[in-house]
């Protein structure tokens, strides 16, 4: 590719740079943005850069980019243009300097991100059993999105289930021929009211509250894409962590963007990996969050160690109270999976008659089970 | 129209607006093209649309999207009552049965939703899509097909096209993300949480007798609460309703009682209010220091 002299020529370049960028830019795009300088007077550089702006991007992450490349691509342009003005001087005394440019295949091959070196994304599809019962604490990054994907897949296909109570729809597929019925009683023997109806979607119900103390650590980063990955399959899910104190951090999983949540997630809790004191942390949730959060279809999934410091007591009490208020409590050991497991931890002796399930979490099987066990 | 004209349009109607709205609204008249107003809730962008309506001086049709709206309710559906009706009337009249059906089936008994509406009118009219992100996925499908050809067909009538084609603009809080193909059918813009001076412009345009120094004041420590970890960030809108209420008690300066009795006009959430209660001193401190450098 030369340098280009006229302004379209410049655009078309600009859109392929902008392309390489991860843009989503095609004809259409580039032709918008040629009409759109025709209506502009494009001699303004703001102008200029605000009407490419209004017509090839396209979302936010890309507005967010925008600025930064198009400043690039116009320094670099310039660059470009002074080297070959030097060129031209030197031409002079040796004419036969051959065509290609240095400058000008360096601003190629930048241009084109250095074709050799571009990553070629191939789909890749991992199979279950490649991992399944590998510890989590072992996995490397890529393993983990495959499993919480798949969990989060299989909780999505639940969360959307179909009832069996009918409500009021407004499209019109299934005449209700109750109400239908009911509402033309008094016209003799004309339908004049016609009513419809729909399966309700029953919801699953979720509250999720996660042990983020030191003793968790290796795990964290299972539970934070764990807790990320049921957050985007379920749309009545809250979720708190507790260490020394319970914070909840519903609203800062919410994004779809998993860098975004990251930095929320660090922003709303100041106590990762810190002390634990379940027994306190869970009593603050009964007092502060339970009524709000919690009703006879909202199932509970803890997940923590049981590795405590504070009164047992107050452990007890908090769980029959939350026991008391929701559908059932299913509490996640990752520890629980090794053989000699034994339940002897203070704390989790202490809830351990108001648990309904107790199960391990640390491979893929398990979260399996886990679903099953949110089914009923 | 040029885009100082378009400009000059959105500042008359009170709308404060800065370059990149500017360009892209303009763009949007110029080219004919929808457009896409994302932002966080409360900073203007359904405005956009009542200002552009009252600017070309046309109508404004508004669909506010919501979980389930389809056809019936966007494009057109049959008056089946006025149907029946009809019929009942005229038993005892020997038309045909091919007759009675071209007349139960013509314009008087259609009933037209805004969709529809919105591509039969004679002058352009300005059609606001509020909260696309709410509406299903199929209707998004759907739009598809009319932001690009403006045409409807209805099976017992056949296609209708557009008389004009009107001013599009979609707005989304990013509830969902919307599909690529819809995105590339619209310009793109983006509205933030305004800066200080186009805030305090804002204010003072929609109120006019405030007290310029409260006014600032009010700007600045909205400015300092949108830093904070809030659960619902106010938008402009509470601000306005603020800079309202403390201007009509009166008040020339704020203080923390004014503040924390005035409080919840801005914030609209339990623990949120309890964490601004706590830094309230902290925050107007820091309203105090800005106050000064101005």
């Amino acid at each position: 590719m030369e340098k280009q002299n006229t302004i379209s020529a410049h655009l078309i370049q600009f859109c392929r740079f902008l392309r390489l960028n991860e843009f989503s830019i095609g004809p259409l795009e580039e032709l918008l943005a040629l009409e759109a300088l025709k209506v502009i007077s494009f001699n303004d550089r703001i102008y200029f850069k605000n009407a490419l702006r209004s017509t090839l991007v396209k979302n936010k992450s890309q507005l967010d980019r925008f600025d930064n490349l198009y400043m690039q691509y116009w320094n670099e342009i310039d660059k470009a243009e002074n080297s070959k003005l030097k060129d031209k001087a030197e031409e002079k005394e040796t004419p036969e300097k051959p065509n290609k440019k240095p400058s000008l295949r360096i601003i190629k091959n930048w241009l084109y991100g250095n074709k050799e070196e571009e990553k070629i994304d191939i789909a890749s599809y991992s199979a279950e059993d490649a991992f399944t019962d590998q510890d989590f604490s072992s996995f490397s990054k890529d393993d983990l999105t495959d499993a919480l994907r798949h969990t989060s897949h299989l909780v999505k296909n639940l969360s959307n289930r179909k009832g069996r109570r009918n409500i009021t729809s407004k499209r019109k597929d299934n005449l209700d021929f109750r109400k239908l019925i009911r509402k033309n009683i008094s016209r003799s023997n004309e339908l004049i009211q016609l009513s419809y109806k729909k399966r309700k979607i029953e919801k699953l119900k979720l509250v999720l509250i996660c042990d983020v103390s030191r003793s968790m650590e290796m795990y964290s980063k299972f539970l934070i894409q764990f807790m990320y990955g049921l957050n985007q399959a379920s749309t009545k899910i809250e979720t708190f962590v507790f260490s020394t104190r319970i914070e909840r951090i519903t609203k800062s999983l919410s994004s779809q963007d998993f860098s975004i949540v990251l930095k929320e997630l660090k922003d709303s809790f100041d106590q990762w990996s810190g002390g634990t004191k379940i027994g306190s942390s869970l009593l603050s949730f009964v007092d502060h969050y339970a009524d709000m959060v919690l009703d006879q279809k909202t199932k509970v999934i803890i997940l923590s160690d049981g590795w405590d410091t504070g009164e047992p007591e107050m452990v007890a009490e908090a769980m029959a109270i939350i026991q008391k208020k929701c559908a059932k409590i299913i509490w996640l050991n990752p520890l629980a999976a090794n053989p000699n497991f034994s339940p002897d931890v203070l704390c989790l002796k202490a809830a351990w008659p108001y648990i309904n399930v107790f199960q391990a979490a640390n491979s893929v099987e398990s979260l399996g089970k886990l679903v099953q066990n949110l089914r009923h | 129209m040029t885009i100082q004209q378009v400009e000059k349009i959105l500042l008359e109607n009170n709308y404060i607006t800065d370059e990149k709205i500017t360009m892209s609204v303009y763009l949007s008249i110029a080219l004919k093209k929808p457009i896409l107003v994302e932002g966080p809730p409360g900073v203007g962008k359904t405005e956009i649309a009542k200002v552009l309506s009252k600017a070309l001086n046309t109508s404004l049709i508004r669909l506010q999207c919501y979980e389930g709206l389809d056809v019936n309710h966007a494009i057109y559906e049959w008056n089946y009552q006025h149907q029946l009706l009809y019929l009942k009337l005229d038993e005892n009249n020997a038309k045909n049965l091919k007759d009675k059906e071209a007349t139960i089936f013509s314009e008087k008994f259609l009933l037209k939703r805004p969709l529809l509406q919105a591509i039969s009118m004679e002058k352009s009219p300005v059609l606001l899509l509020d909260e696309i992100d709410r509406a299903d996925e199929e209707f998004e499908s759907f739009l598809l097909e009319l932001l690009s050809d403006y045409q409807i067909s209805i099976p017992e009538l056949g296609t209708i096209h557009a008389k004009s084609i009107p001013h599009v603009v979609l707005t989304s809080n990013r509830n969902r993300e919307l599909s690529e193909a819809l995105r590339r059918r619209c310009l793109y813009l983006w509205i933030d949480f305004p800066d200080f001076e186009k805030e305090k412009k804002i204010v003072e345009e929609k109120i006019p007798g405030i007290n310029q120094f409260l006014a600032s004041q009010i700007v600045h420590f909205m400015q300092e609460l949108r830093q904070k970890r809030l659960q619902k960030t106010p938008g402009i809108a509470e601000t306005l309703d603020w800079a309202f209420a403390l201007s009509n008690m009166h008040f020339e300066a704020l203080d923390t009682n004014i503040i924390e009795s005035t409080l919840g006009i801005i914030i609209k959430d339990w623990q949120d209010t309890r964490n601004t209660q706590d830094s309230l001193s902290e925050l107007l401190e820091k309203v105090n220091v800005k106050m000064k450098i101005d």
